[in-house]
């Protein structure tokens, strides 16, 4: 079964910064979440996804094909948002639906009214009169519209409050029900990340931390809490990373292997991220 | 590419429509005044000019890289653009010549041969121009448009102080040059075109 | 088997939710989410609230549901298969199998098991002897 998207040694160089060797899978049918501090080049790997911008070396593949000179097909089934909204500032909703009609041999109307009802999105006001929530929700109900495959989202929800980014949320999910559509989403809301994705690939400083099934990190990890003291008798490898505060200290350990009553809790995406940064750092 | 031009040629609702406005006055006061020179390089540059603005919104909302995540090429972005700027060329051909008509009315041909200079140095401007904005953008390729637009002046000008001599040049001459103008432009065009995608082709977005 | 099938098609035509059947995840439990997902649905069809036959949520519809990953609720599915509580028909969907009372007291067995290993573990680490542990289930026992 071909993957929906699959980087494999992809490198990109700018003077300062270099993606190196970038791989990941993200087989057909699931979510994968991008996760990684600004600058960490999340925004640089969705640009080489769509060719915006040219790769060093590696090869990237979308629904199989190459991502170099995308067949017209491909594109067609490929539905991308990018970080802000890049409609012109005088398209209404009844422009933008022209407009795309003209572009996408699949463009469905239809869905396109129906998302744009249920998103409330104003009929008669233009893009320049949105509000941030609103261009997002036009450029998520344009993706959606056209019959995708594979949606691509650059910090779609970012910027948007918790009631809207449940809405979204539930809209992809139901986006993901078939079974041959996937997601690949990066975004600092991890909170977002933690509810639906079945993949997480952690990107630092351009490279990558940890591409592997989400849940693999609440099985493995976890944060334990103790004393200072406790914390040096612990066998560092089992340690990613570790934070002292005037009270005590937590580690993000490998539970699994650690004996003993010790208070641990469960690990999430952004522990994962933080501790082991912080771990980078000293 | 014709859901590109679409999107263009909707710019024109909105704050354009000020400049609809404004060529409707002067066409009035034209009418009265028996007088179409000044409406025709009115509504010849605004011809032009509208690619550049349209070429300012794009870059304004960032369009060509969502564009290309579309089943839309590079190529496609780049003549679409030259395609708008024929239609509007077009648009201000028509126009000018219901006013050289209706301020003079008698040989259709007669207003054609005084309106087609314009169309033709609208679409000059528009070969000239697009490949430096496509280079540089609308923000950068600002000065480098204005330096266009007056250097055919300039060169005119310092030509003519320099005292070459353009004794060769008879009426004649010109006379038998003059039909091949629009080949020529033609060939410009599409010299522009090549050119500007190249330049597209390589850009990172 | 073809009774069977109409009283499924008949379940899901009626809407994605009409599942009568509640399953609660928490996060904060140390149990992984799957196998909650696991001994919810076991004590569902044990306790008879789920009879054989009848049909499970899609594994897509659980996980957008509950707001939780389609790979956990797949693993969650393919246990409960493993262990003969559910079977999957291919493009049908999942289904309660047939109640095996063979079957059920193995899995009450299992979970006694567990649990007595459970105590064992806890009486060693606060220091509790066997006779003391035997003791304190002797009175548990009673109790009942």
């Amino acid at each position: 079964m071909e993957h929906a998207l699959e980087f494999r040694e992809v490198t990109k160089q700018y003077t300062g910064f270099t993606l190196d060797r970038v791989s990941l899978q993200l087989p057909k049918g699931c979510i994968m979440g991008l996760i990684g501090e600004n600058g960490a080049g999340k925004s640089t790997m969705i640009k080489l996804i769509m060719d915006l911008i040219r790769k060093d070396g590696g090869a990237i593949t979308v629904l199989g094909q190459d991502s170099v000179n995308l067949p017209r097909q491909t594109k067609e089934a490929v539905g991308v948002v990018m970080d802000e909204c890049c409609f012109p500032e005088y398209v209404n909703l009844q422009s933008a639906n022209k407009i795309m009609k003209s572009i996408y041999r699949m463009w469905d109307e239809t869905k396109f009214q129906e998302l744009v009802q249920r998103f409330s999105l104003p009929e008669k006001k233009t893009v320049k009169e949105y509000s941030r929530g609103m261009k997002m929700k036009l450029s998520i109900a344009v993706a959606l519209s056209h019959r995708p495959q594979l949606l691509v989202l650059d910090e779609a929800t970012s910027g948007l409050d918790p009631v809207v980014r449940n809405e979204i949320l539930d809209v992809f999910l139901d986006f993901i029900q078939d079974e041959t559509h996937s997601i690949f989403m990066s975004s600092h809301i991890l909170s977002d990340l933690e509810k639906a994705c079945d993949y997480i690939t952690f990107l630092h400083q351009g490279k990558v931390i940890f591409s592997d099934e989400k849940d693999r990190i609440t099985e493995q990890y976890g944060v334990l809490k103790c004393s200072e003291k406790e914390l040096e008798s612990i066998d560092p490898s089992l340690i990613v990373g570790k934070r002292k505060n005037a009270f005590g200290a937590e580690a993000l350990v490998l539970k699994s292997k650690l004996r003993g009553g010790y208070l641990i809790d469960n690990a999430t995406v952004e522990d994962m991220m933080l501790f082991y940064i912080k771990e980078k750092e000293q | 590419m014709i859901g590109l031009l679409k999107k263009d040629v909707m710019s024109f609702s909105g704050q354009t429509k000020i400049y609809l406005l404004v060529i409707l006055l002067y066409g009035v006061f034209s009418f009265f005044s028996k007088d179409a020179s000044m409406f025709s390089v009115l509504v010849s540059l605004f011809g032009a000019m509208y690619v550049v603005t349209a070429m300012a919104y794009d870059e304004k909302s960032g369009w060509n890289k969502y564009a290309l995540t579309m089943p839309v090429s590079r190529d496609d972005i780049v003549i679409a653009k030259y395609l708008l700027g024929a239609l509007f060329t077009a648009c201000a051909f028509i126009l000018n010549i219901v006013m050289a008509f209706a301020v003079a009315p008698g040989n259709l041909l007669e207003s054609i041969y005084q309106v087609l200079p314009f169309a033709g140095i609208a679409l000059f401007y528009i070969a000239v121009v697009l490949p430096i904005l496509f280079k540089l953008g609308v923000e950068k390729g600002r000065m480098m448009m204005l330096v266009a637009f007056f250097a055919p002046t300039i060169l005119f000008l310092f030509i003519k102080e320099s005292g070459i001599n353009l004794d060769w040049l008879t009426e004649d001459l010109l006379n038998r040059i003059i039909p091949f103008t629009p080949v020529f432009i033609v060939l410009l065009l599409i010299g522009s075109a090549w050119l500007s995608c190249r330049i597209f082709r390589k850009k990172e977005l | 088997m073809t009774i069977l099938y109409i009283l499924n098609i008949y379940n899901i035509t009626l809407g994605g939710a009409l599942f009568f059947m509640n399953i609660l995840i928490s996060n904060s439990s140390g149990q992984p989410i799957y196998e909650q997902i696991v001994s919810q649905i076991k004590s569902m069809i044990l306790t008879g609230e789920l009879k054989a036959g009848d049909a499970l949520p899609s594994m897509r519809l659980l996980a957008k549901e509950l707001r939780i990953s389609v790979i956990t609720t797949k693993r969650a599915y393919e246990e409960l298969e493993r262990e003969g509580f559910i079977f999957s028909v291919t493009g049908k969907g999942s289904f309660v199998a047939e109640k095996n009372t063979e079957f059920v007291k193995e899995e009450n067995l299992r979970q006694m098991e567990e649990a007595m290993q459970k105590a064992v573990e806890l009486a060693n680490l606060c220091g509790v002897s066997l006779s003391e542990l035997t003791e304190t289930l002797r009175l548990i026992y009673k109790g009942e």
